[in-house]
């Protein structure tokens, strides 16, 4: 049964009202609805969110720890959170260190989830669809509940979405998760539009091109920037192209790929690596750099700063999109040694309702696995606040023009504009999303980030790049 | 017969070095210890398996990039040394002898309270300022002089000399300054009454007597800045250090037996250097006064 959202939740937790919820900062497309004022129809004595230890705490990044997520959580649980931010390699370091039993949950992307849910024992534990209200199989799209039939040009590279996500079970029949997506995207390229015409990059080659020498950078995320060169070279005919293969790489292919990239490095094509999230808003802000893989929340960041920046419409070749999702499992031991197990299914539970949609499109331009279900994220609203509105969901997925001109579209910023809440007309002067609409770019979504089987030796040669 | 209790003047020596030897046993030989006994082990992806092997030396610190990663680190570390004598030296010359004591500490004061914020801060903030829209390509854009912004000024050898000369340069100064204030001015006189030039007195009066605290900031600056990371993470455009080497090691794989193999190689280099400073100069003259 579909319960009142997380307001059942906040119900649950003794929390008789909160403030009422203001729909977020940055997320647009609506005035964030009612709250967790008390409107449940779960209501019970039994309580299990009033017994674990407070604040909740939870290990993440930051392009899934947004301030007015945390608020959003807390409004509606009643429950504080308290998050240590860090970078995506440290996140799998201190779990690694003892986080499993310091923190209670834990958000992680595929190349990390696909590691620590899968040790022995296990750092996280499984999310029981049963416990999460707002899950419906039949409303989440089917790149996470079908992908070997929704993206077969990857082959054995969507297996491993079902492997992480659902611990290799049938999704239609499996009663958990083991990597529980509440957000994904389709990584690309971002580059300033002051140096670099829109239609200039639709390949990850442009990091190595050399007209873009000494301008562009690469991230350090291993298995990140070692995919997106792979398939440069499987481009350029060093590599055999295997689309389907393409994750799980080789000692061979991990030995060519740092190679080169040694070679690149030294050679003064890049400007700069990063690391971090802000390094990168830094390098593109300050046109350090004018190309790299960027993540799409960079972008919007570095508009926000007043310079202009584009994200780029990859490729229908092996250069396609970098596919990844966002997870997030309740910590083991540590949710259960806290008593904060619910907690942990409170905070998924929160980011399947029809606020965040909206929410994090805006300030990060990331999807959520239940856009498909319009009724709710469209037009719907619930108790975490309103869904998108028709403009705001139209240009989000489906690649559709803003209702208004927009006059310097690559300062646009989403979390500024007024999405109308009516249907309307598409502007022939409006903005369109950059990358276009959800269909024709999953058609292109190329690779599938995860921790491959060779981790160790592409971390023992990772490090002679960093060297270098 | 009870047996005799020590009197209190025998204790007196195992009392006041007992803690000092305690102190150095507990937060010194026991880490470096269990540092090196870590480098002997090995690594499995996220782990670290107790079974000895050299691999962490064979596979890490004996390659040929982190050969040239050393020379980098050792030559940024004597650059920096000498850079920074050089600004120093003359900074607390003029403050000792041409200006009053109380506005030599007053300048010294100034060059410790941009310490009073994080080191991060202090190296970021040399981004609005040498980037590439920072001041000084802006300026220099506003006015004419340049037609496009400097690229070199950023991610270069330059910001990288800008972050550390920033970082270290009181390290320097103020020892030198110190070791300058103990200097009997009666033998400036004497130099003087001798018809010895500025220059002679400078040369045979001042600079030997100064040297030892050249030598003790030539320790802290050298040591400080080859195991400095801050520096070239945000200033160097991806040009790594051994230190930045080890954090990464230990960041993006929790490999402890290749940062212990690390540290040890960078902690033997760091007592070679002291040790041939200090066999040039008896830094124990400065403690004499």
């Amino acid at each position: 049964m579909k319960y009142a959202g997380v307001a059942g939740g906040a119900a649950l937790a003794g929390c008789t009202g909160g403030d009422g919820g203001d729909g977020g900062d940055g997320g647009g497309g609506g005035d964030g609805g009612d709250g967790g004022g008390g409107t449940t129809t779960q209501g019970t004595t039994t309580d299990p969110m009033t017994d674990g230890e407070r604040p909740v705490k939870m290990l993440t990044i930051l392009p899934f720890a947004y301030d007015p997520e945390k608020k959003k959580y807390e409004d509606t649980t009643g429950v504080s959170l308290k998050r240590n931010i860090v970078a995506q390699a440290t996140t799998q370091q201190k779990m690694h260190a003892g986080g499993n039993e310091e923190f209670d949950i834990m958000a992680s992307g595929p190349s990390i989830g696909g590691d620590i849910a899968f040790t022995d024992p296990p750092l996280t534990t499984d999310i029981p669809l049963d416990k999460v209200p707002n899950w419906e199989t039949d409303k989440i799209t089917d790149l996470f509940t079908n992908p070997e039939e929704r993206i077969p040009q990857i082959g054995h590279q969507a297996t491993t979405i079902k492997d992480i996500v659902w611990r290799g079970k049938d999704p239609m029949s499996a009663d958990a998760m083991s990597h529980p997506v509440f957000q994904f995207n389709l990584d690309a390229m971002g580059s300033n539009p002051k140096f670099v015409a829109p239609d200039d990059i639709s390949k990850w080659s442009a990091m190595f091109d050399d007209q873009y020498k000494g301008k562009t950078t690469i991230q350090t995320t291993t298995p990140h920037s070692i995919l997106e060169t792979m398939t440069h070279l499987m481009d350029k005919g060093v590599m055999k192209k295997d689309a389907s293969g393409l994750n799980e790489p080789s000692k061979d292919q991990l030995d060519t790929t740092i190679d080169f990239l040694i070679k690149q490095k030294q050679e003064g094509q890049f400007r700069s690596l990063w690391t971090q999230y802000g390094e990168a808003v830094n390098l593109m802000a300050n046109e350090e750099a004018i190309v790299g893989d960027v993540w799409q929340p960079v972008v919007f960041t570095v508009r926000q700063q007043g310079a202009p920046c584009h994200y780029h419409t990859m490729s229908d070749g092996i250069q396609g999109y970098r596919f990844w999702w966002g997870g997030v499992n309740p910590t083991n031991p540590g949710a259960k040694n806290h008593g904060n197990v619910d907690e942990a299914y409170a905070w998924y539970n929160m980011h399947l309702g029809a606020w965040y949609p909206g929410f994090i499109q805006a300030i990060a331009g990331f999807y959520t696995p239940q856009f498909p279900n319009k009724e709710l994220v469209r037009t719907g609203e619930d108790e975490t606040g309103k869904g998108m509105g028709p403009e705001y969901y139209d240009w989000a997925h489906e690649g559709k023009a803003t209702y208004q001109s927009i006059d310097k579209p690559f300062l646009f910023d989403p979390t500024k504009y007024d999405w109308s809440m009516e249907e309307g007309t598409p502007s022939p002067d409006g903005k369109k999303r950059d990358t276009g609409g959800i269909d024709e770019k999953v058609s292109r979504i190329r690779m599938v980030q995860i921790w491959p089987k060779t981790g160790g030796y592409m971390l023992q040669r990772w490090k002679e790049f960093t060297g270098a | 017969m009870a047996p005799e209790l020590p009197r209190l003047d025998e204790l007196e020596v195992p009392l006041l070095v007992g803690p000092a030897v305690l102190w150095f046993v507990v937060f010194l030989i026991a880490p470096l210890v269990i540092i090196g006994y870590y480098s002997f082990l090995t690594y499995s992806t996220f782990s670290v398996v107790h079974e000895f092997t050299l691999d962490a030396w064979r596979l890490t610190v004996f390659t040929p990039i982190v050969f040239d990663v050393f020379v980098r680190t050792l030559f940024i570390g004597v650059f920096t040394t000498l850079l920074t004598l050089v600004v120093g030296y003359p900074v607390a010359y003029y403050l000792r002898f041409h200006v009053s004591q109380k506005v030599g500490l007053i300048v010294l004061l100034g060059l410790v309270i941009p310490f009073w914020t994080a080191g991060v801060i202090r190296v970021m903030g040399w981004y609005p300022i040498l980037s590439k829209t920072g001041a000084i390509n802006f300026y220099l854009q506003q006015f004419g002089v340049i037609p496009e912004p400097l690229s070199w000024l950023m991610f270069s050898p330059v910001s990288q000399v800008a972050g550390y000369l920033q970082n270290y340069v009181v390290f320097m100064f103020a020892p030198i300054y110190v070791v300058l204030f103990e200097i009997d001015e009666g033998l400036l006189d004497a130099s003087e009454t001798l018809r010895g030039t500025g220059w002679a007195t400078f040369r045979n009066v001042v600079w030997p007597l100064s040297l030892p605290g050249v030598v003790i900031g030539s320790i802290f600056v050298f040591v400080l800045s080859i195991g400095n990371f801050i520096v070239p993470q945000f200033l160097s455009g991806g040009k790594s250090t051994i230190p930045l080497l080890i954090f990464q090691q230990i960041t993006t794989g929790l490999n402890y037996p290749a940062a212990a193999a690390l540290s040890i190689v960078l902690l033997l280099v760091e007592l070679f250097a002291v040790y041939l400073l200090t066999r040039v100069v008896d830094i124990s003259e400065i403690a004499e006064g």
